[in-house]
């Protein structure tokens, strides 16, 4: 069997509020691997932005262990995480998160801040045809649909070609074709041997996954 | 892609926020370097006024001297007229003559037909030990002016010394702690002090005169002289002064006459005098500008520093604001691998590019409006190219200072709680 990309064990995250602690996620154990999409669902507040967030390496859990790549981010100072999470991780959010001020190319261009791409322009292009964007390379955010702005959002999240995609509701703002287009594109990031992970609450992007986890 | 390509997207992009920042350091740097402009143009223009002025009086006392020597030509010269017999060289070494002649003489000249003298001031001077203080004094006794009797009747160029009174030098009533009023005691005859002179710097310091005729009677020779002062002497020919010495020695045979050092003394004091009012003129000249300095300066200690205060509050609250609306960009950068040494490059190298462009703007501004600073200077005359440099370098730095604390906050804002909440 081959070793998880992503794996929890026992994850726990508390908060502190002023009746006390309350807990965010407690006890969701989670593996994913190579050329696995892994679904999470539950009612809003269970804890599913949370869990993603501590798989993602951004948020340290309160207790349990996170394990990506065989390696425990947490252990890691801030700035060698930050150079893991570029190098292993990519991020799919509902809001897009694209930099208003640059356009198509540029957005999809900005991992290249953390760190040196090979051939990053011309794979940034190839991609961007490839999810039908070729012509809008030079178009800001707010001149695109929301379904083109996830796909440029996707095509950020695996210009590096990150072993793990964390997907936060990726089709949560879109219509019924923009969110069948976008599964299909994380569908093949999968068969293409990457592990990734999705919150949602839409029963049909959760028909797509390889299993489902409910918290 | 850069940090500098980012940093540029997003200035064109918020151009309002960037816009403002420019404006509020350009119109500092406006201010504070016309301000500076006013000082160093002011200092320039005072050196360079000074300094011409300084040339100036230079110019004018040669030609005042010049002048003065001229007219001094047409003047007339003045005159000792000593006994017979009486060596020259004694005369120069110790001031006076040491023999007499009769006072009659002065009578003599006065009643004669002379023509080329115009005052007659006869005087019978010794250096003695004024017995009663100790001291070496010059004692000189006069009678004041004779006058000629086939001329009309002039007013006298020198008061006689009244009868009982002394006239002091310097250092004589200074030492003694004498004053005009003040009683003394000279070779056993008591006085009353008349007048008192100021300082000369010349034996005059250590004069005492007094009545001729008392001065006789002290020294023991009654009747006696040892010289004649002739002043204003006027002659037709260019030799004047054999002119006068053929006519006087006519009526007075033998006696000895020697030019009196009035006209160089004369030269010198108006040069002196010329000097000091030149020096008075220089330093109310001097003390004009240091005020003017002085206020222009008081007026720019308070306006230059509260501007620049003020500027980086505004520099510090539109980072501020800059930050705030880019939390989901940060957000992002950081959760993508970008570090926080990045995004605080990111903000600070925006910082340094307002800076810069503020800068450049206020330069521009005071070079366009044409503004010309107090000596006719420009902005360009005044700044050094060190100066220039330190400007250009200086003021990007103190913007990335007024961004520092916003750019921090920023680059160690945590991503986590930024995507949480989004």
């Amino acid at each position: 069997m081959t070793e998880p990309i992503l794996q929890c064990v026992n994850p726990r995250k508390t908060f502190p509020s002023q009746s006390g602690e309350v807990t965010a996620v407690s006890g969701a154990n989670l593996e994913v691997s190579s050329g696995e999409l892994v679904g999470l669902f539950g009612a809003s507040g269970c804890g599913k932005s949370t869990l993603l967030l501590m798989a993602g390496g951004l948020m340290v859990p309160t207790t349990g262990t996170i394990q990506v790549c065989g390696q425990d981010p947490y252990s890691m100072n801030p700035s060698a995480r930050a150079n893991f999470r570029a190098e292993n991780i990519g991020f799919l959010f509902q809001q897009f998160h694209l930099v208003p001020y640059l356009d198509v190319l540029e957005n999809v261009l900005v991992p290249t801040l953390a760190g040196e791409i090979p051939a990053a322009r011309v794979r940034a292009a190839e991609l961007l045809g490839k999810f039908s964007l070729g012509h809008r390379l030079a178009h800001r955010p707010s001149q695109l649909s929301t379904g083109e702005q996830q796909r440029v959002a996707f095509v950020r999240a695996i210009l590096r070609k990150p072993k793990l995609l964390i997907a936060d509701e990726p089709t949560g703002n879109l219509d019924a074709e923009n969110s069948k287009a976008i599964l299909d594109f994380i569908d093949q990031y999968v068969k293409e041997g990457g592990a990734a992970v999705m919150a949602t609450h839409y029963p049909a992007a959760l028909e797509r996954t390889s299993r489902s986890i409910k918290l | 892609m850069s940090i500098f390509h980012l940093i540029l997207r997003e200035i064109a992009h918020r151009r309002l926020n960037f816009g403002l920042g420019i404006l509020a350091v350009g119109a500092t740097v406006f201010v504070a370097l016309g301000s500076w402009g006013m000082l160093a143009g002011h200092d320039r223009e005072s050196e360079q006024s000074l300094s011409q002025f300084d040339q100036e009086t230079a110019e004018n006392l040669k030609n005042l001297e010049d002048a003065i020597r001229k007219s001094m030509k047409g003047l007339g010269l003045n005159i000792f007229v000593y006994p017979e017999g009486q060596e020259r060289s004694e005369v120069y070494a110790q001031g006076y003559a040491s023999k007499t002649m009769p006072e009659d003489y002065v009578s003599k000249l006065a009643n004669s037909d002379i023509v080329t003298v115009n005052h007659l001031l006869p005087s019978l001077t010794r250096k003695i030990k004024w017995p009663e203080q100790e001291r070496t004094i010059v004692l000189i006794g006069v009678r004041g002016e004779v006058p000629l009797a086939f001329k009309d009747p002039k007013k006298p160029l020198i008061d006689p010394v009244a009868s009982g009174e002394l006239v002091m030098g310097y250092e004589l009533h200074k030492g003694l702690g004498l004053e005009v009023g003040s009683r003394t005691v000279l070779m056993g005859k008591e006085f009353v002090i008349g007048k008192c002179h100021p300082e000369r710097g010349t034996v005059d310091d250590i004069t005492v005169w007094m009545n001729l005729k008392e001065c006789q009677e002290l020294l023991e020779l009654p009747g006696k002289i040892n010289a004649i002062l002739a002043l204003e002497c006027n002659c037709e020919t260019l030799d004047r002064l054999a002119e006068v010495r053929a006519e006087i020695s006519a009526i007075l045979p033998g006696t000895q006459i020697i030019e009196k050092g009035s006209r160089a003394l004369a030269r010198a004091e108006a040069r002196v005098k010329a000097k000091q009012t030149s020096a008075q003129q220089r330093q109310l000249k001097e003390s004009h500008f240091t005020k003017e300095r002085l206020a222009r300066e008081k007026v720019f200690t308070v306006l230059v520093p509260s501007l620049v205060g003020l500027c980086l509050v505004v520099v510090g609250i539109l980072s501020f604001v800059n930050v705030r609306d880019r939390q989901a960009e940060i957000g992002i950068f950081r959760a993508i691998g970008v570090s926080s040494v990045k995004v605080l490059g990111v903000f600070l190298g925006r910082a340094w590019l307002l800076g810069f462009a503020g800068v450049v703007l206020g330069m521009v501004a005071l070079v366009a409006t044409g503004a010309k600073f107090p000596g006719d200077a420009r902005l360009l005359d005044l700044l050094g190219r060190g100066e220039l440099l330190k400007i250009l370098l200086g003021v990007p730095i103190l913007a990335c200072g007024a961004a520092w604390l916003p750019s921090l906050a920023a680059s160690r804002k945590d991503p986590a709680e930024v995507l949480r909440h989004d």
